[in-house]
């Protein structure tokens, strides 16, 4: 690769030796001669050496031009540059990572990936001189022209979001551009730290979209701009709840935090806690890797708002979390049931005081369930598994944000497969042995329906007798639809209850009933908080405040228009993770949280989603001397190189002088 | 002095020059007329063979005083017999002769050289005769001392072009085997030939005894070998041709063309020839006088350097 293509034509004057060689020779002159014997002798015998020697001497002369002409051209030494110089493209696709996780620091350069990507697109176009330009973003997945490379960093679309980065639909975007543009000759040029959770390696799309770059005539060419230096130190603070409380007169609001660190470094974290404005600041004890934080803070009655701030750090974007609270939310739920007492058991669980906004209906599977037009947060199905219009219906409702609860038959049902509910099914039902009831060893406490309470008690899962229980055949995580995850789970590691998020709501499957020959579920003290929590996140959706993820939320109207909440200065909520305000309604915003766990693909793993497309993976890591990731010209050597040659031709020469004085010395 | 007007290749001045010096012969030569030559056997020879003009400088024991009374003019009374010194003159006339350098051709050059001796040796008496190798075999004079003899070798000489190839070993065993007696044999050559026989075929003209003396002609060309571009050598023996750059095979050929030379002088050296190695661009008056002048000193001449 090299700074000066055109002087590559200089290659050429190392043939001028050659040729001037085969020139002398075609112009050779004719002589009579008498000493042909000597001569004959001569060529002969003994000028293996000479000819060699010679030979050398020529090969030095095409070498040192050769490499005097290279190092004009000015090559360059591999990276980013040295990979975006192989020819010119008509036109250049930039894929640009705008994730929150491109914010993170560089550990010598202290400069966010981001921004060092947008450095170096910048160094390329200087060099490039593609026809024309388009950035495609990770936030709007629009193409969309720009001028040059260098031009992007003023822009709108290359400033730093708190969303994640869907790679395949960046790719796809792309591979349709193509397609409709016919643009001629195009290169990608992908800036992206390879954040997995972004690449989604096991996405089935994958596949797909290689074969339909690779199909793209004239060839594609994709060049990655690989940032995957980890985060020297790093903290990301990710909220879990925030849920206002009333006791009598006071009001609270208790607010569940989670940080994590890849670090491991226990010690106290001073946490800068900001509510409705007012900011406090409190140390938290960090164990580990992981903590779950929760606190109950004083506040008024109504909607507030607030965000926690974790000290500054190598990645500034996942240092906050907001939230909000307040406001009266209906909390109504369906019960579905076969067994009527089951029934009775989890209406009364769904709503203890069935008035207000609190109800709970009770139906059997077999009616059609009446779920529009009310405030419903809750599903309960007890018995064999939907089907037909029912498994939509029931898929719709957890895919427009409410909560299902499966429990299952009382009677054995041969092995379903159902589809509609993402491949869950319910197996045998097994009864405990003897007097041994089987009991629940672990559970998820940090988050879920089974976390501890707000004083930080464990619910008493442990003393769950559970007498019967279904088999849960449950399907892994598939492309990108999330997999089951067993939130509790028997001593032999069969699940007790497992959670699958389904668009915006989720499913629960639990293995056991609240039947007296079941379980001992029916007295309450697990079964009602459980129930209660997976109300409350299905109803969160009729609340006026709203916690949502930065870039997979979108208003619901066109209509609607957020302002930003309180003094920050984020305006964009589809981009932007803050506190956002329409009318009464109130949305906290925040980043996804698989930003903030950094594992990065490899190389060979990109170039492996990417199979047959021709594919330059260009992991710029920061020298460790120069403090610089771009690759460094090297015609100093060229040049040294094409001196070195000469003085090895006049070597040569100068032995052949000296060999031929010799032998003059001793003429007659 | 009609003949040498006559001929290129004869310079007056340079035989008048010469011709104060003897031709002489290093072994003792068999003859039956009273010559300057020492002789192999005792006495003299009384057979009356011509007259000629007196010279200046002419031994008047030999005058003709009878004729003087008659005439009033000096004469030379001469005898007939053999005289002490027989040279036969060998000359190379095959294609290898005809290199022309700068200074013209080797042939050229031998030409002038057997020209020049002949004439010195017959106008000191001594019978001379010619055999020349060429491609059609040996073409032979035999020695005379007549002036009319020198005549006939010049025209020979004049008549001479150079060609083909010969087998010059075999030649000089020819030769060696038909001079009977003893003689003196000058061979003219560039002897470019193996160096084995040819050496063979000199030891046998030794081996009759002959007073033999080489001269090696040879062009500055075919010594230095500087070419400053590649050459198509054309072989004047043969059609064979070859293309070669100079520069590579120079050191070679240089080797080779030497260990010949050095084969030669050695093998001279070793069995009491005198050996001459002569430039073709040297003037051959200086080659001859050195040459005289040696023999003369009763010295080998046996000049490897540009003689």
């Amino acid at each position: 690769m090299t700074l000066q293509p055109l002087m590559l034509w200089g290659l050429a004057a190392a043939a001028l030796p050659v040729v001037i060689h085969l020139l002398n020779r075609l112009r050779f002159r004719s002589l009579a001669w008498g000493a042909m014997m000597f001569l004959i002798r001569a060529t002969r015998t003994s000028t293996k050496r000479a000819r060699l020697r010679h030979w050398l001497i020529l090969a030095c002369r095409a070498l040192a031009l050769a490499c005097f002409a290279y190092a004009l051209a000015r090559p360059l030494a591999g990276g980013w540059l040295g990979v975006t110089l192989g020819g010119r493209p008509d036109v250049v696709l930039i894929l640009f990572d705008r994730s929150a996780s491109m914010e993170t620091l560089d550990p010598r350069r202290r400069l966010p990936k981001r921004e060092e990507g947008l450095r170096l697109l910048a160094s390329a176009g200087q060099l490039g001189g593609a026809g024309r330009y388009i950035v495609i973003d990770s936030a709007t997945l629009t193409p969309q022209p720009v001028a040059s490379p260098e031009a992007l960093a003023g822009m709108q679309l290359a400033r730093a979001t708190d969303t994640a980065a869907d790679w395949p639909a960046l790719f796809r975007a792309a591979a349709e551009w193509l397609l409709k543009n016919q643009p001629g000759r195009a290169d990608l040029w992908v800036v992206s730290d390879l954040q997995g959770s972004n690449w989604m390696p096991d996405s089935r799309e994958w596949p797909g979209l290689a074969a339909r770059l690779a199909g793209i005539a004239p060839r594609v060419r994709v060049r990655v701009l690989a940032l995957p230096t980890a985060p020297a130190q790093d903290r990301a603070l990710n909220l879990r709840s925030a849920r206002a409380r009333h006791a009598g007169d006071k009001n609270s609001v208790q607010v569940a935090m989670t940080c994590l660190q890849a670090q491991n470094q226990p010690g106290k974290i001073p946490v800068v806690m900001n509510l409705n404005g007012q900011r406090t600041v409190a140390d938290f004890e960090s164990q580990g890797a992981r903590d779950a934080w929760t606190r109950t803070l004083a506040a008024d009655a109504g909607l507030g708002w607030g965000f926690w701030e974790l000290p500054a750090d190598d990645n500034l974007r996942d240092n906050r979390a907001y939230f909000v609270y307040g406001g009266e939310t209906p909390l109504q739920g369906l019960v579905a049931a076969e067994q009527p007492l089951s029934g009775r058991l989890l209406q009364f669980a769904v709503a203890p005081v069935n008035a207000g906004l609190r109800r709970a209906e009770l139906s059997t599977p077999h009616q059609p369930l009446a779920l529009a037009g009310q405030s419903c947060g809750l599903v309960v199905w007890q018995g064999a598994l939907p089907a037909g219009a029912a498994a939509a219906q029931l898929r719709r409702f957890a895919g427009d944000g409410g909560a299902v609860l499966f429990l299952p038959p009382v009677t054995h049902t041969p092995l379903v497969v159902s589809n509609a509910l993402n491949e869950f099914a319910w197996g045998e039902v097994q009864a405990a042995e003897n007097t041994q009831p089987f009991r629940v060893t672990f559970w998820e406490e940090q988050e879920g329906p089974l976390e501890h309470t707000a004083d930080g008690r464990s619910l008493p899962v442990a003393q769950l007798a559970v007498a019967r229980r279904a088999a849960l055949h449950l399907a892994p995580a598939s492309g990108r639809e999330a997999g089951w995850v067993t939130l509790a789970s028997f001593m032999d590691g069969k699940p007790f209850l497992a959670r699958r998020a389904v668009g915006r709501g989720v499913f629960y499957a639990c293995a056991t009933l609240p039947e007296p020959d079941w379980s001992d579920l029916a007295d309450g003290r697990v079964l009602v908080p459980m129930v209660q929590r997976m109300l409350e996140q299905g109803a969160t959706r009729y609340s006026p405040t709203e916690h949502a993820l930065c870039g997979a939320w979108k208003p619901a109207s066109a209509d609607d228009i957020w302002t930003a909440a309180g003094s920050e200065g984020r305006a964009d909520p589809l981009t932007q993770a803050g506190v956002y305000r329409c009318g009464q309604r109130w949305l906290a915003l925040n980043r996804p949280a698989s930003e903030d766990v950094f594992e990065p693909l490899s190389s060979a793993q990109v170039r492996g989603l990417l199979a047959g497309v021709d594919v330059t993976v260009t992991e710029e890591h920061v020298s460790a001397e120069t403090g610089s990731a771009t690759p460094s010209e090297i015609w100093p050597l060229f040049v040294l190189l094409g001196v070195a040659f000469l003085l090895a031709e006049a070597w040569l020469t100068l032995l052949d002088i000296a060999g031929e004085t010799r032998q003059q010395g001793a003429r007659p | 002095m009609a003949a040498v007007a006559q001929r290129a290749f004869l310079d007056a001045a340079v035989l008048a020059r010469l011709s104060r010096l003897t031709v002489n012969a290093r072994e003792p030569m068999l003859g039956a007329v009273t010559g300057l030559h020492r002789s192999a056997t005792r006495g003299s020879s009384v057979e009356f063979a011509e007259y000629r003009k007196y010279a200046p400088g002419d031994d008047i024991k030999h005058l003709d005083w009878r004729v003087f009374a008659r005439t009033d003019r000096f004469y030379m009374k001469e005898f007939e017999a053999d005289t002490n010194l027989r040279c036969q003159l060998v000359l190379d006339a095959t294609g290898s002769m005809g290199y022309t350098g700068r200074h013209g051709r080797k042939l050229d050059y031998a030409v002038k050289l057997v020209a020049t001796l002949a004439h010195l040796l017959v106008h000191q008496g001594d019978a001379v005769g010619l055999a020349v190798i060429t491609h059609a075999g040996l073409k032979e004079i035999p020695p005379r001392r007549s002036a009319a003899h020198l005549r006939h070798i010049l025209d020979a000489l004049a008549a001479l072009k150079p060609g083909g190839t010969a087998d010059i070993a075999r030649a000089l065993h020819d030769l060696a085997e038909k001079v009977r007696r003893r003689a003196m044999v000058l061979v003219f050559s560039d002897f470019f030939a193996e160096a084995a026989p040819l050496i063979n075929a000199l030891q046998h003209m030794r081996y009759q005894k002959h007073d033999l003396a080489l001269f090696q002609l040879l062009d500055r060309d075919e010594v230095n070998f500087e070419f400053d571009r590649p050459m198509r050598f054309m072989d004047l023996e043969s059609s064979f041709q070859l293309i070669t750059d100079p520069a590579v095979t120079a050191a070679d050929y240089r080797r080779e063309l030497d260990a010949h030379l050095e084969v030669l002088q050695r093998s001279s050296r070793e069995f009491g020839a005198d050996y001459q190695r002569v430039i073709t661009d040297r003037d051959y008056e200086q080659v001859l006088a050195t040459f005289i002048l040696q023999r003369l000193r009763g010295g080998q001449a046996g000049g490897g350097g540009p003689a």
